[in-house]
């Protein structure tokens, strides 16, 4: 069966402008070249790669946070999940005020309708109605990434970016989330990019994967070639690293 | 021992404008004479169960002069302030939000009006045009513009690099409404001190116009103008100064203990 693509990425590259001495300035994410993929309906896509791979740089560019340099970006509504939960979510509103927002700036007038689709969407990630008054700083890391998630989701996005979005979580918590991202996909269809570091949690989540190192793809395919069969140094390497034996 | 004395400040602050709040909205209820009306035979009377403050050189009751000029003040405080604070918190936003060219430009601009006291532009600006009641506000209002937009300059800097903004912008948000619905709720503190000591600069430039006889026009009364009137009766008839500036002092005190609290907040 084909799936249609909900993302296709040819030949990408993006580099940050260079301050006088060619030194990167303060705060700027790594260069990243000639990247090009695609992400089909409903797939889970890994990507790895050590810090200041250029993960994010890629990430931000398909959500169009970035204007690329060079290459193509094909694809339907983007969202994203960030790392940082708390600082990602304005911290002077509330969490029903952050939901609607969401659904405000995606043309939802109706204000009735708007209430409808919330109580839906705490339903689908198991939030309750009562977090809806919070601030932000009132709840648990997890909670916060359930609201950043209920947010997303709320646009209607074809692919749902998650850069790290289980990284600063502990561990019993990180394993709801992730349940809560795969049951997404099963249920809406929704491809979901998934970023991190960590290549157990990738494993257990994803469909396929890709390497990233300095700025390109070193190595990309599906799970079980890529974990049982790495072809390249990097990949070996990066899976040792993580204590996972491939052969 | 320093949350206490906070708390302690900001009630007597709101106690004391409270008063002067009161005071004023008994002046537009219920004046005891009227504040223009002139009586010789009571000339420069010392206060007396009539005439409870007093009457001026030319017998003027104190009390309801004191009344109607603390309503002068007043509005011409808040209405000063109202036009400062739309504008400097608007330049102020653009200038912290779009770092670059127009960030510059205007920061020099902000930086010239900076080097040359505002009271003196504001003089400058009332001798060019006469000094009607909205040419003082107007006057006022700008001289308050540069502070302002600097202070919030920094403020919207800062909120910019949050990664809330992002995630506004990722959603779709316009410019506008990231600016002033997205991150002006994150800097109150700040903007409500900004608010705070802009009103008591206000009340002072234009105590310190009157007095130069350059702001509020007689016979009006405004608080300054009573006391550039009244110092030449400074010791025949002390009173004739005392109820005017006491009721400034109280007012200016209490912004103050106010502002003070809101920066202990913000730190």
């Amino acid at each position: 069966m084909e799936q249609s693509n909900v993302c296709e990425v040819r030949n990408l590259s993006f580099s940050y402008a260079k301050s006088g001495f060619g030194r990167k300035k303060a705060g700027q994410g790594s260069s990243i070249s000639d990247i090009s993929f695609s992400i089909k309906e409903g797939e889970i896509l890994g990507l790895v790669g050590e810090s200041g791979s250029g993960k994010s740089t890629l990430a931000k560019c398909i959500a169009g946070l970035l204007e690329p340099s060079q290459g193509t970006i094909e694809k339907q509504k983007v969202q994203m999940v960030f790392q940082d939960s708390y600082s990602a979510l304005n911290p002077a509103k509330t969490v029903g005020w952050l939901l609607e927002e969401s659904l405000r700036l995606s043309g939802v007038k109706d204000k009735e309708i708007r209430r409808e689709k919330i109580r839906q969407m705490l339903d689908e990630v198991e939030l309750e109605e009562e977090h809806l008054d919070r601030k932000p700083s009132a709840l648990s890391g997890g909670q916060r990434q359930r609201v950043m998630i209920a947010m997303a989701l709320l646009a209607n996005p074809g692919l749902l970016i998650a850069d790290e979005p289980v990284s600063a979580l502990d561990v019993t918590v990180q394993k709801q989330i992730l349940g809560l991202l795969k049951k997404l996909r099963k249920e809406r269809k929704l491809a979901i990019l998934f970023i991190s570091h960590d290549l157990r949690t990738v494993y257990g989540l994803c469909d396929s994967c890709m390497v990233m190192k300095e700025g390109k793809i070193v190595e990309a395919g599906s799970k079980d070639e890529l974990y049982c069969n790495p072809k390249t140094e990097y990949t070996r390497l990066l899976l040792q690293s993580a204590g996972i034996e491939w052969e | 021992m320093k949350k206490k004395t906070g708390k302690f400040n900001l009630i007597l602050g709101c106690i004391l404008l409270g008063g002067i709040g009161l005071f004023a909205l008994s002046g537009l209820l219920f004046m005891p004479y009227d504040p223009e009306g002139m009586d010789i035979a009571n000339k420069l009377a010392a206060p007396s169960l009539a005439h409870p403050f007093g009457c001026d050189n030319f017998g003027r009751d104190i009390f309801s002069r004191v009344q109607s000029g603390l309503l002068t003040t007043l509005g011409i405080g808040i209405s000063s302030v109202a036009l400062g604070t739309v504008l400097g918190t608007l330049l102020g936003a653009l200038m912290g939000y779009y770092a670059g060219l127009i960030d510059e430009g205007l920061m020099r601009i902000m930086d010239v009006l900076f080097a040359i006291p505002s009271i003196l532009l504001a003089l400058i600006f009332l001798s060019v045009f006469d000094s009607s009641m909205g040419n003082v506000i107007l006057a006022l209002g700008f001289s308050i513009v540069p502070s302002f937009a600097k202070m919030m300059r920094q403020e919207f800097r800062k909120q910019r690099e949050m990664e809330y903004v992002k995630v506004a912008k990722l959603f779709g948000a316009s410019d506008a409404r990231i600016l002033f619905v997205h991150i002006l709720p994150n800097v109150m503190p700040t903007f409500i001190n900004c608010i705070l000591i802009s009103f008591n600069n206000a009340v002072l430039a234009e105590a310190g116009m009157s007095y130069l006889g350059i702001g509020v026009q007689p016979p009006k009364a405004s608080l300054g103008r009573m006391l550039s009137e009244a110092q030449g009766y400074l010791t025949s008839a002390p009173f004739y100064t005392i109820f005017p500036g006491i009721i400034m002092i109280l007012m200016l005190f209490g912004f103050c203990l106010l502002s003070e609290k809101g920066s202990e907040k913000n730190a």
